[in-house]
C-alpha cells in the first residue's frame, strides 16, 4: 500500500522490536510506502530495573525480517538513544548501509514512574534520558546529516498524550502505607509524573527543533498517541485491574467504552496512519506541531 | 492517494479561485469523491455588508463544478448563505436528492472583516460570527443528521485558523469567531464520536487567496514597498519560508476525511508553515 511514494528515502525507526509496538507498525508502513528502513531498538533491560521488559534483540531481527518478508527494504541496527556514541553509530551505519538518512521517528520510549514523594533520582534520569535526551541525540545526529544533505527530512517524535494532560496514572491514596522498594523498582507505586515530565519536553523539543531547522526544509513534529494496545500499555492496564480485583477481560471493555469516545482500543497502525502523513510531501507545510491522535480522549493542541 | 470512491462531499465556499475551498474540492474529486460546491453564489454583497467582495460568485461555482466533472466525477453547484438554517437544510436536502447522500462537510465558507475592536462596528462583529461559527454549526447540524441516519459514519472537517489559537490585532471579531468554531469541534467531536463521525478543524496560517489581500496592502503601505515584496517580507515570518497555498490547507483537509485520519477526532491542527505550534 504506497500512498506516498517514499521511494527510495531512508528512515531510521528507533524503538521497533516490540511486536505491537508503534515502531514495529511505523517501520513496516514507511517501508510499504517505498522507504528504505533502519530499524533499532536497544535489546538490554535497564540496569535499575532488570524486570522492566524492553525488546529483545530477536524481536528486532524478528522485526526487520518482517519488514522484509512483506517486500521492504530493513535493516537492524541496536542503538542505545541514550548513548551519543551509540546514536552517532547508528547514524553513520544507516548512511553506510542506505546511502543517507530522509526521515527519523523517535518512537523509543519507557513508561516507568513513582509516586513523587518517593520518586529515585535514577527512576527520574532514566526516563528523562530515554523518553527526551533520545529524541534529542538522535534528531542531532540525524539532523546533521539531513543538513549536509541538503535536500530537507523529516523528524517525527512519539510523545505522548501525557504532554498534554498531565499523569496518566493515580496518585497513591493518602490512607496507604508508603510504597515499597519492590514497588517502587517494578512501577507499581501509583504516580508516574515522569513519564509526562518526558513527554511535555520532547513536545517542546519538537518546536524548538522545527524553529531551528526549518531553514533547512526539515520539518519536525510529534505524535501523541492515546491509550495504544501495546505491550508497555497493558502492563500498567494489568495492574489497574489487579488493584480494582477484577479480571482484565472485565476491566478493559468497560475502561474502553467509558474512556475513549470514539470507542475502541488504538493500534500502532492508527499512529503509523499519522506519521505516515507527517512524513510525506503531504504535510510539507506542517512543522512543530504535536498532533493528537487519541481517538478523542485528549483535546488540547498544545 | 486516498480512496474516497462512492463518497458524497459538501464544501462550503468552495468557489473562489485562489481559495481553500475550490482546492478542497478538486482534491477531493481526485480521490474519488462526488463535490458539492456551495457558496454564496448570489449577487452583492451582504445586505448589512453590500460592498463586501470577496463572496464566490455564481459563475465561479460553476466553473469548479465543470472542473470536477472532468475529472469524472459528479459534482452540484448549490447557492447557500450558510447563515440562514432553511438554506443550510435545503442544501443538505438537495445533496441527498442529487448525489445520494452525504458523507463529508468541509465547511470552509468564512468572511474577513478587519479593523480595531474599540471602533468595530457591531454589524461587522455579528456579521462574522454570523458566517464563521453559526455557519459551521448550521452547516454540521444539517449534515450529521443525515450521516447519523446514514449509519455509518462521516467526517466533519472545518476551515478555522491560526486565528483560532492565537489573537490577532485588527482580526478581534474574525479571532473570535475562529475561537468559537475550535471549541464547537471539540464538543462536536466528543457527541458524534458514537456515531462514528469524526470532526476536527484545520488551522491555516498565511494562505495566499483574496482573504489575505487587505493583509498584504496593509503590509505594502507600511513599508512603502509594492505587494510583490510585501509577500516577500510576510515568507520571511514564516519558519519554511514560504506563503501557504490553498493546496497545503487541502492535503491536511481531505487526509482527515480518508480513512487515514479515522483515529483523530474533536482536534485542531495547524498547517501554518511553523507559525503557530499551539
Amino acid at each position: 500500500m504506497s500512498m506516498y511514494e517514499l521511494d527510495g528515502k531512508v528512515a531510521i525507526v528507533t524503538g521497533c522490536a516490540r511486536e505491537q509496538g508503534i515502531g514495529r507498525a511505523t517501520a513496516n508502513r514507511l517501508a510499504a510506502e517505498g522507504c528504505k528502513v533502519v530499524l533499532t531498538d536497544v535489546g538490554r533491560r535497564p540496569d535499575l530495573n532488570p524486570d522492566y521488559v524492553v525488546g529483545s534483540l530477536d524481536e528486532l531481527d524478528e522485526a526487520a525480517a518482517e519488514v522484509s518478508e512483506r517486500g521492504g527494504t530493513a535493516t537492524a541496527i541496536v542503538a542505545d538513544v541514550t548513548d551519543p556514541a551509540s546514536v552517532q553509530n547508528l547514524v553513520d551505519q544507516s548512511v553506510e548501509a542506505f546511502g543517507g538518512v530522509d526521515i527519523l521517528v523517535n518512537v523509543a520510549g519507557v513508561g516507568m514512574g513513582a509516586p513523587f514523594l518517593e520518586m529515585p533520582l535514577d527512576v527520574w534520569n532514566h526516563v528523562i534520558a530515554v523518553n527526551t535526551t533520545g529524541p534529542m541525540l538522535c534528531a542531532q545526529a540525524a539532523a546533521k546529516q539531513m543538513v549536509e544533505q541538503g535536500r530537507g527530512g523529516r523528524i517525527v517524535t512519539v510523545a505522548s498524550q501525557a504532554s498534554k494532560i498531565g499523569g496518566t496514572n493515580r496518585p497513591r491514596p493518602v490512607d496507604a502505607p508508603p510504597a515499597t522498594e519492590e514497588e517502587l523498582l517494578v512501577g507499581r507505586g501509583g504516580g508516574g509524573g515522569v513519564y509526562a515530565v518526558s513527554k511535555a519536553a520532547a513536545m517542546m523539543l519538537t518546536r524548538m527543533l522545527a524553529f531551528e531547522l526549518a531553514p533547512h526544509q526539515v520539518t519536525v513534529n510529534a505524535v501523541c498517541p492515546g491509550f495504544v494496545d501495546t505491550q508497555l500499555l497493558m502492563g500498567g492496564f494489568e495492574m489497574r485491574a489487579e488493584e480494582m480485583g477484577v479480571s482484565m477481560e472485565e476491566w478493559l471493555p468497560n475502561f474502553v467504552k467509558n474512556t475513549i469516545p470514539l470507542g475502541r482500543m488504538q493500534t500502532g497502525d492508527d499512529v503509523a496512519d499519522l506519521i505516515a502523513f507527517l512524513c510525506s510531501d503531504q504535510a510539507s507545510y506542517m512543522t512543530g506541531q504535536s498532533i493528537n491522535t487519541t481517538g478523542g480522549t485528549e483535546l488540547h493542541s498544545g | 492517494m486516498y480512496d474516497l470512491s462512492g463518497k458524497v462531499a459538501i464544501v462550503t465556499g468552495a468557489s473562489r479561485p485562489k481559495g481553500i475551498g475550490r482546492a478542497t474540492a478538486l482534491r477531493l474529486a481526485r480521490e474519488g469523491a462526488d463535490v458539492v460546491i456551495a457558496d454564496y453564489g448570489r449577487p452583492g454583497g451582504f445586505a448589512d455588508h453590500p460592498d463586501y467582495e470577496h463572496l464566490g460568485r455564481s459563475d465561479e461555482m460553476d466553473a469548479v463544478v465543470s472542473e470536477i466533472e472532468a475529472l469524472g466525477r459528479r459534482s452540484v453547484a448549490i447557492a447557500v448563505d450558510v447563515t440562514q438554517r432553511a438554506e443550510v437544510e435545503a442544501m443538505v436536502a438537495t445533496t441527498v436528492a442529487e448525489l445520494g447522500r452525504v458523507d463529508i462537510l468541509v465547511n470552509n465558507a468564512g468572511v474577513g472583516l478587519g479593523g480595531p475592536l474599540i471602533d468595530y462596528p457591531e454589524e461587522s462583529w455579528d456579521r462574522t460570527l454570523a458566517v464563521n461559527a453559526k455557519g459551521p454549526f448550521l452547516c454540521a447540524q444539517a449534515a450529521a443528521r443525515v450521516m447519523i441516519e446514514q449509519g455509518d459514519g462521516g467526517r466533519i472537517v472545518t476551515t478555522a485558523s491560526q486565528a483560532g489559537k492565537t489573537g490577532f490585532p485588527n482580526l478581534g471579531a474574525y479571532t473570535a469567531s475562529k475561537f468559537a468554531v475550535v471549541g464547537m469541534t471539540q464538543v462536536l467531536g466528543l457527541e458524534l464520536a458514537p456515531h462514528r463521525i469524526n470532526v476536527n478543524c484545520v488551522c491555516p496560517g498565511t494562505v495566499d487567496t483574496d482573504l489575505m489581500a487587505p493583509g498584504i496592502a496593509m503590509m505594502a503601505a507600511l513599508h512603502g514597498s509594492d505587494e510583490a515584496k510585501a509577500r516577500e517580507l510576510m515568507a520571511a515570518r514564516i519558519p519554511l519560508g514560504r506563503l501557504e497555498t490553498g493546496d497545503d490547507v487541502a492535503n491536511l483537509i481531505v487526509w482527515l476525511c480518508s480513512d487515514q485520519g479515522g483515529y483523530l477526532t474533536g482536534q485542531a491542527l495547524n498547517v501554518t508553515g511553523g507559525q503557530e505550534m499551539h
